[in-house]
């Protein structure tokens, strides 16, 4: 990754970009120009292209008759078979309007699914997109074609976040509703019932469905920087706190950590792939990052 | 508890809800958040609310003190003995030792000393008033104690404090002014002593206010002895220092005649003496002379240095019988008291003077007549009276006698011997003159009688002195006494003419009982004493151990001093200084009871006392022991010439007047700062103040200050106030 595509790569250039679309293909682009090693790529038989080589290729792909010709270092890529299904569910709770920096958690995570989205559709994979709060509101076609990236953005570009989160449900529903084994990416802030959520998960999980959870949180709600008298009003029910909130800053964090923990530990007893990213993180960075990791422990399995 | 700045409290103490208001305002002012993971921020809020709450509690108290104890420590509160207040259901003694002597009048730029000293006391005594339980308090003034250090009626006897005390207090003090007295702090001290006698029912602080001048508290061992029994008595001693600085001053320290009073119409030379008290050097000081109110020229004194006495010699004639006055003053300055010193004397046509002679024909007394009452123009004052030794064994009135001169008396009987004694005792004098009738068994055994009778010393036997061709120092040398100072210097010539060839030498075996108790006059020039001087009670006796006259004896001429011009001289300086005290001079010092006494025969026993000022008053004369009327013409009399009128029982009255001096030393303003205190009393437990800074070190005079307290009281809250403010989350790491 270049340092101009990380220069626009960051939350508050992603924002200047005003479609989610556009706003995807932007982050997917500097993701890829960056990433050597595509998670994806390289398990078809049909010949696509060539690409000439670059530092962290697999070796295994250079075409030595090619560098025999022209004395340069090729490596050949393949059509992936196009036979994974995708649905990326996104959480358009209350909470996720919150934001202290450029994107609230709700713009960063509808970048995050669209940007997905549209590396699946370069890879032909079939992406669906589904939106919910207590319940599904929105769901588009499962498809791979590349013009799908437009019906998915607009129905994240249609939503308003509202109502309280209640993932756990949802992943139960989206797990029955889903015969075919595929992946579900879960883009969320989790602030909701953390063992309902971790029993859809399981259920997913039950089902044969490769599972990846981004977990999107602001940075305040990370490291709570208030300072001076404040009052708190909960964006999803009515509850009411005033307090000075260095004094609670401890005990929040306890909690908060307590919580993330509960979080990972399910998820990695689980297989879930787990990330969680701040919303003042390059989202390429951030998709990169947990990509590769997700790579990584593919390969360690 | 007290405070030096009370109203303080009325504008601080509301600040005091000042975190309260704040803490209300910013619960209206909070900023609001609308917030995802309030679930975290409950849990967190949940497991510590009541230690936040606590602990918020606490931060309030702790900015509540901060301000309480800001505004408290600048009201300048101050503990007085509350404990001791609380075991003696709160009585509180406050006992005033004031220094009212005159030096205290010192006066500069506008304000003096005693003025600084009232309001000091008055200022202690009013903030007292504003002390819980009952607060007492007794006035001694300096003055009083030093008349009479038994006294159980002090200026102000123990009041209890209100306000309408307080009020008549002011008016009193108001009025008050310094004594002409040079009372000093011993005498006070020693009373208070009585005055505060150990109570545990009540807590006891003695302040004494005061100049401390040197001269007053040099002292100091004797001063830190009576402080330190007075601080075993009294919770609380306290030294407050009331005036400023040493101002110029200049004192007339002496006005007397040079040798007692003269008669009327006789020359008399005065002495007038000016101490410059103050530290710089006065070029040129003039002095004004009033006689009988009267001016004569003034006497100049010249330029007087630092610490410097000058004195003047001035002539005066009273021309008149009567009384008379003299008054020597110079301008006015920082202590108008000293400035001015007054004389009052009787003066007759003539002084009686008994001369009994034993001498053959009388020869000796001759020339004693001729040397006091020459006659013509000569006038000397003198009327000698010449009688034989038997006059004095029936003399019932010796007393009319300036002076008793016993020329060569062979002999007197007990009784003349007891008069001659009792004469002496009252203050005359009597002078000796030894010779050829003399008997040295009668001198030894009944004069000198092992010192305890009139002759200074035993004699031997008569011895010549031989004449010495080589020594050119002549026979009588004289000493620097009053009697022949006149002939010291280059006026000595006619006495080095006097020639001696008999004279009494003294018992070998001789020596003075105690040093001092005789004087050497003037002796031979073989050193043999010649004319010794021996007090005698109040009075003086001067033997001459050769003859007066030059007449011949059995064994030759005894001298020829007789028919010296110095003689007369002589003889005149000796009774004048003999007569001294009995022509005396009316005076008395200011402070001190001022009174009269009289025979009472023939006298009403109304006398009309007339002060300096011009007012007058009638006091009662009272018998004293000694069978004779006394009338107190004022108990603290002030300075200047009082008059007493007597009256006899045929309406005629007799005058007298007194010439009333303030004590010269005590205007010597060189005083003692709180540091001189401290070394010269090392030992003494008490606290020193200023007067002038009374208001602000108030709470040191009057009690115990708690500012140091409340400031580290306050450190120790703003101390608290952070560290609970930094758990509580309002500061930052």
């Amino acid at each position: 990754m270049t340092q101009d595509s990380k220069r626009f790569l960051h939350p508050d250039a992603i924002r200047r970009v005003g479609r989610l679309e556009v706003r995807a293909k932007s982050v997917v682009e500097g993701l890829l120009s960056g990433m050597h090693r595509s998670p994806y790529f390289g398990r078809s038989i049909e010949f696509l292209q060539h690409r000439q080589y670059a530092p962290g290729d697999d070796y295994r792909h250079i075409d030595w008759k090619a560098w025999a010709k022209k004395d340069r270092l090729y490596v050949k890529q393949f059509e992936e078979d196009s036979n994974l299904r995708c649905s990326i569910l996104v959480d358009t709770s209350r909470s996720m309007a919150y934001g202290s920096g450029e994107l609230d958690k709700f713009q960063y995570a509808a970048t995050a699914a669209v940007s997905l989205a549209y590396l699946l559709l370069k890879q032909h994979d079939s992406v669906q997109c589904v939106t919910f709060d207590s319940e599904i509101r929105t769901r588009t076609t499962l498809r791979s074609t590349m013009g799908h990236l437009t019906a998915i953005s607009e129905s994240l570009e249609a939503v308003e976040p509202s109502d309280r989160t209640a993932a756990g449900g949802v992943l139960e529903r989206v797990a029955n509703e889903t015969s075919r084994r595929g992946m579900v990416v879960l883009v969320s802030d989790l602030l909701s019932d953390v063992d309902a959520t971790l029993r859809g998960l399981r259920l997913l999980r039950q089902r044969g469905h490769d599972t990846l959870v981004l977990h999107v949180m602001d940075d305040d709600e990370i490291d709570f920087p208030f300072d001076g008298p404040m009052r708190f009003d909960g964006l999803e029910d009515a509850q009411q706190l005033n307090c000075n909130p260095k004094a609670l800053r401890e005990g929040y964090l306890a909690a908060l950590e307590a919580f993330l923990a509960k979080v990972r530990r399910g998820c990695a007893s689980l297989g879930v792939d787990y990330a969680l990213v701040r919303t003042s993180t390059p989202l390429d960075a951030a998709l990169a990052e947990f990509l590769s990791k997700r790579l990584a422990a593919r390969r360690k399995r | 508890m007290s405070f030096l700045y009370g109203q303080l409290l009325t504008f601080g103490l509301p600040l005091v809800a000042l975190p309260i208001a704040i803490h209300l305002i910013n619960l209206r002012r909070r900023k609001r958040v609308e917030w995802a993971a309030m679930d975290f921020l409950l849990a967190s809020q949940k497991r510590s609310r009541n230690w936040i709450l606590l602990q918020q509690l606490l931060l309030m108290l702790a900015r509540t003190a901060a301000i309480a104890a800001v505004v408290l420590m600048l009201a300048g509160p101050t503990l007085r003995s509350e404990w001791g207040a609380l075991l003696s259901g709160g009585r509180t003694h406050h006992l005033i030792l004031l220094d009212d002597s005159y030096s205290m009048s010192d006066a500069w730029a506008g304000e003096d000393t005693f003025a600084e000293a009232k309001d000091a006391a008055l200022a202690l005594l009013r903030d007292a008033l504003d002390e819980p339980g009952t607060q007492e308090a007794t006035i001694v003034r300096f003055s009083d104690m030093r008349l009479d250090p038994s006294l159980d009626e002090p200026w102000l006897p123990r009041t209890t404090l209100s306000l309408e005390s307080l009020d008549t207090l002011r008016a009193r003090l108001s009025e008050l002014g310094p004594a002409e007295s040079d009372a000093g702090p011993g005498p006070a001290l020693s009373a208070a002593a009585g005055l505060i006698e150990p109570n545990p029912d009540e807590s006891r602080i003695v302040y004494l206010f005061s100049d401390f001048r040197q001269r007053q508290w040099n002292e100091a061992k004797r001063l830190e002895q009576q402080l330190g029994s007075l601080e075993e008595q009294a919770d609380q001693v306290h030294l407050v220092q009331c005036g400023q600085g040493q101002h110029p001053n200049l004192t007339v320290s002496t006005l007397e005649p040079e040798a007692g009073g003269r008669a009327a119409g006789v020359e008399t030379w005065f002495r007038a003496g000016i101490t410059n008290n103050g530290q710089a050097r006065v070029p040129s000081v003039l002095a004004e002379v009033r006689q009988d109110g009267r001016d004569l020229p003034a006497i100049d004194f010249g330029a007087i240095a630092p610490g410097e006495t000058v004195q003047r010699r001035f002539r005066v004639v009273f021309r008149e019988t009567g009384w008379h006055s003299l008054r020597v003053a110079v301008e006015g300055d920082a202590v108008a008291a000293d400035n001015t010193r007054y004389y009052a004397c009787e003066t007759p046509d003539s002084y009686p003077v008994l001369v009994v002679d034993g001498s053959p024909e009388r020869v000796d007394s001759f020339y004693l007549r001729k040397a006091l009452d020459p006659g013509g123009k000569g006038l000397a004052g003198w009327a000698p009276v010449v009688e034989t030794a038997s006059y004095l064994r029936n003399a019932e009135d010796l007393d009319r006698y300036a002076a008793v001169f016993l020329l060569d008396v062979p002999s007197l009987d007990g009784s003349a011997i007891e008069r001659l004694e009792a004469y002496a005792s009252a203050g005359g004098g009597v002078a000796l003159f030894l010779g050829p009738s003399t008997q040295a068994a009668f001198l030894n055994e009944r004069l000198y009688r092992d010192g305890q009778g009139l002759l200074p010393a035993p004699v031997d036997r008569p011895v010549q002195l031989l004449s010495d061709p080589l020594n050119p120092q002549a026979d009588v040398v004289v000493s620097d006494a009053p009697v022949f100072r006149v002939f010291s210097g280059q006026r000595n010539s006619f006495l080095s003419l006097a020639r001696i060839n008999l004279y009494y030498g003294l018992r070998p075996d001789w020596r003075p009982a105690e040093e001092g108790s005789v004087r050497l006059l003037a002796s031979l020039r073989n050193r043999a004493p010649l004319v010794l001087e021996k007090p005698f009670g109040a009075g003086v006796v001067i033997a001459q151990y050769t003859r007066l006259s030059p007449a011949e004896s059995r064994i030759g001429p005894w001298n020829n001093w007789a028919t010296n011009p110095a003689f007369p001289i002589y003889m005149n300086e000796l009774v004048g200084a003999m007569s001294a005290n009995r022509r005396g001079a009316a005076s008395a010092e200011a402070g001190i009871p001022l009174a009269v006494g009289f025979d009472p025969e023939g006298q009403t026993p109304s006398v009309q006392a007339f002060a300096p000022g011009g007012s007058s008053s009638t006091v009662q004369a009272e018998p004293d022991e000694a069978g004779r009327l006394t009338a107190v013409l004022s108990p603290r009399p002030e300075s200047g010439v009082w008059r007493a009128e007597i009256t006899s029982s045929d309406g005629k009255t007799e005058q007298r007047l007194i010439a009333v001096n303030v004590e010269p030393g005590e205007g010597d303003l060189s005083r003692l700062d709180g540091a001189a205190l401290a070394a010269a009393m090392p030992e003494a437990n008490y606290r020193h103040a200023l007067a002038k800074d009374f208001r602000r070190g108030e709470q040191q005079l009057a009690g115990y200050g708690l500012g140091d307290a409340l400031l580290y009281a306050l450190i120790a809250v703003i101390a608290l106030e952070q560290w609970l403010a930094f758990r509580t989350g309002y500061h930052s790491g």
